[in-house]
């Protein structure tokens, strides 16, 4: 009986392990295959690889975009830590009036399509001037519901005897945040980090339409951008969407051990 | 702390003159600048690039994104009423343009008294026109051609000659034929009725009538599509596929012996190089339906001038001197990228007379301009995506044999519930 429950888990785990890799797989062969070997579904390494990074980038402006990217996703995960950090500390540890009403309104934010935002969005930001800047795709990124929450609910295992303590020896209510918590909630941070990270690198709707010029487009439109036409070149395709993936990967393997504390949650 | 602070400020000073830099055009042959939005840097980017250069009064800034991406956006911005970031220009699909002229009735210039719309393949000019206005600048032809192996066809017996006046029961007859051979007839997907929309033109109707209502019912060359439909589906001669990546594996890996889709489908046909020579392409099977002939359309494009971006008079004046009054432009992208307009005064360019290697030496682009000439005009209205989306929702009780009038009835009313 122990034996054939061993089997069983372990053909599910195979089954499952298979679903997820085959795709980063079929990526990565296609990625060194000609399009008509796409097509016909080949599944071993090709010889076109060369071939298709040329293509792809001398195509498409991916430096820049991967440049405009990078900067989107490293200002919008620092101003959004730091933002929502703020937001879910002071939720947890002030005394405020009507906060859980606040609260609640925020969270119900979180129901309302951005599909339904996206039209009131863009007259707001029209009329503020900043169409076609960065500042547009920033500014509604940094404060996400989602993260306030997140920090909020580890706030509450965050002990609050040592604020007191430091209230006692005298640090200012900046210090305590900057100096205790912010140290002490490294694991948070670093899984709020990936969140906010991916979130931005990803961002796909929102950019498509408030950017204009080719020298501001980002990654996720560049690649688009390479996988339309009438004669897709699949291989060229795949390439980008590497290029694409590779910051995302890597990011959560040098956060993976922080990002597993966080998600549970433990305070040391 | 101090230096720490220092560094502090400086790096947020750079970030914020990273993101607040604004960005400078390249004005390179002077003119004023107007901005295209479009889809296929290949395609579309490089007619715009060509036109570019034979109007020294304008600088092409073309904008590339993804034609689901382009059509999007400018659902928003035309949605949100703010004009200073409209284009001057954008493409638009055939198939969608009813339905932004529609929506926004304002919003684009009408071109009747810029180009003269004569001037191109009449089923084209319905297309763009609203309301009895022109409003688009006629691009691109989607023009139908049954795509065919002549090897194949050659070893059961029949020549480029009895390829050229099929009818719909001698096409699906030399299925059992080639199967014997080995090979397959055509594609078969249960849930695309792509196919159907160069049926219905080729008899001059469509899934809705001139008012936009659902044309199901009584609709002989529907119930004709269905008829054929049911046929490919009992056969054994049709590769079943379910994407486009198995419908393109088919052709290049030599499955099958035809397609049946617009002249576009042959860029995807000529990658499998090694297959050069043994193509040749013939007018469409005809259909026994009334007023049925062998010409018809899939896909194609148009460019629009947006009337409150900010050159539109000028980006009108361009159109108007390369798409809408250049032969040589024509000229020019067929031949450097196998793009053909539907301009009928480049119907006897250069390039059209060219003998295609690939396609056995046969002269393609004049075949099609030629029947692209004659494609009937439909009114293909606003909804035609809506429509498809409702007969698709019926079609396995089709195929499963329920009765088909009670079938589109029941379509109908969907389609009704759809676009309310």
């Amino acid at each position: 009986m122990k034996i054939t429950g061993k089997i069983f888990r372990h053909a599910f785990l195979i089954i499952a392990s298979f679903l997820s890799i085959f795709p980063f797989y079929w990526m990565i062969v296609s990625a060194t295959n000609d399009s008509a070997d796409i097509t016909m579904g080949k599944l071993t390494f090709g010889t076109s690889l060369i071939k298709n990074v040329t293509n792809a980038f001398s195509r498409g402006n991916m430096w820049t975009a991967f440049a405009n990217s990078l900067l989107l996703a490293a200002v919008v995960t620092v101003l959004s830590l730091l933002i929502c950090s703020i937001a879910g500390y002071a939720f947890v540890i002030y005394p405020s009036r009507g906060k859980e009403i606040l609260f609640m309104v925020l969270i119900a934010s979180m129901m309302v399509p951005f599909a339904a935002k996206i039209i009131p969005m863009f007259r707001m930001f029209s009329k503020m001037g900043l169409l076609n800047s960065f500042w547009a795709i920033i500014l509604p990124a940094v404060g996400t519901p989602f993260l306030i929450f997140f920090f909020k609910q580890n706030t509450h295992s965050f002990p609050t005897e040592t604020i007191e303590a430091a209230r006692v020896d005298g640090l200012s209510e900046y210090g305590i945040f900057i100096r205790i918590f912010m140290p002490m909630m490294k694991s948070t941070y670093a899984a709020a980090g990936i969140f906010a990270f991916m979130a931005s690198w990803n961002n796909y709707m929102w950019p498509l339409i408030v950017l204009q010029s080719e020298s501001k487009m980002t990654l996720p439109l560049t690649v688009s951008n390479l996988a339309n036409g009438f004669t897709p070149d699949y291989g060229m395709v795949m390439v980008g969407i590497v290029f694409s993936t590779l910051p995302t990967v890597l990011v959560f393997f040098l956060l993976q051990k922080a990002f597993v504390e966080g998600m549970v949650g433990s305070v040391k | 702390m101090k230096k720490r602070v220092l560094a502090i400020a400086m790096a947020a000073a750079m970030t914020a003159g990273t993101l607040g830099s604004v960005n400078v055009m390249a004005a390179e042959d002077g003119g004023t600048e107007i901005t295209v939005w479009a889809w296929d840097q290949a395609f579309n980017g490089f007619a715009m690039e060509e036109a570019d250069k034979l109007d020294d009064s304008v600088t092409v800034n073309f904008v590339e994104m993804a034609k689901a991406d382009c059509l999007q956006k400018i659902h928003t911005v035309l949605a949100s009423g703010v004009t200073e970031d409209l284009p001057d220009i954008v493409c638009i699909s055939d198939l969608n343009a009813q339905g932004y002229l529609m929506a926004y009735p304002d919003a684009f210039m009408p071109m009747d008294d810029v180009i003269n719309y004569d001037d191109f393949s009449a089923y084209k000019k319905e297309a763009v026109s609203y309301d009895g206005v022109g409003y688009g600048v006629p691009f691109d032809t989607g023009v139908a051609g049954l795509f065919y192996r002549t090897d194949y066809m050659e070893e059961i017996g029949y020549t480029a000659e009895d390829m050229q006046n099929l009818t719909w029961d001698e096409y699906l007859s030399l299925g059992e034929k080639l199967k014997e051979k080995g090979h397959l007839l055509q594609t078969y997907n249960p849930n695309d009725i792509a196919e159907f929309q160069i049926m219905l033109q080729s008899c001059g109707t469509w899934f809705t009538d001139e008012e936009g209502n659902a044309n199901f019912v009584d609709n002989a060359a529907l119930a004709e599509c269905y008829d054929i439909f049911k046929t490919l589906n009992e056969s054994d001669y049709c590769k079943v596929v379910s994407d486009w990546t198995e419908f393109a594996g088919a052709i290049n890996g030599g499955e099958v012996a035809c397609v049946l889709r617009g002249s576009w489908i042959s860029s995807t046909i000529i990658q499998g190089e090694d297959q050069s020579g043994k193509w040749a392409v013939a007018p469409i099977p005809t259909m026994e339906t009334e007023g049925a002939t062998n010409r018809s359309n899939q896909g194609g494009s148009s460019w629009f001038v947006l009337k409150n971006g900010k050159n539109a008079e000028a980006a009108a004046e361009f159109l108007k001197n390369t798409f809408a009054g250049s032969t040589d432009l024509y000229n020019t992208l067929l031949e450097g990228a196998n793009i053909m307009g539907t301009y009928l005064p480049a119907s006897d360019v250069e390039a059209v007379n060219i003998e295609d290697e690939f396609y056995g030496g046969q002269q393609v682009n004049k075949d099609l301009s030629t029947w692209m000439a004659e494609i009937p005009a439909v009114n293909t209205g606003a909804f035609s995506a809506e429509a498809q989306s409702a007969l698709l929702a019926v079609t396995p009780q089709i195929l499963e044999g329920a009765d088909l009038t009670e079938c589109l009835t029941e379509a109908e009313s969907q389609f009704e519930q759809m676009i309310q």
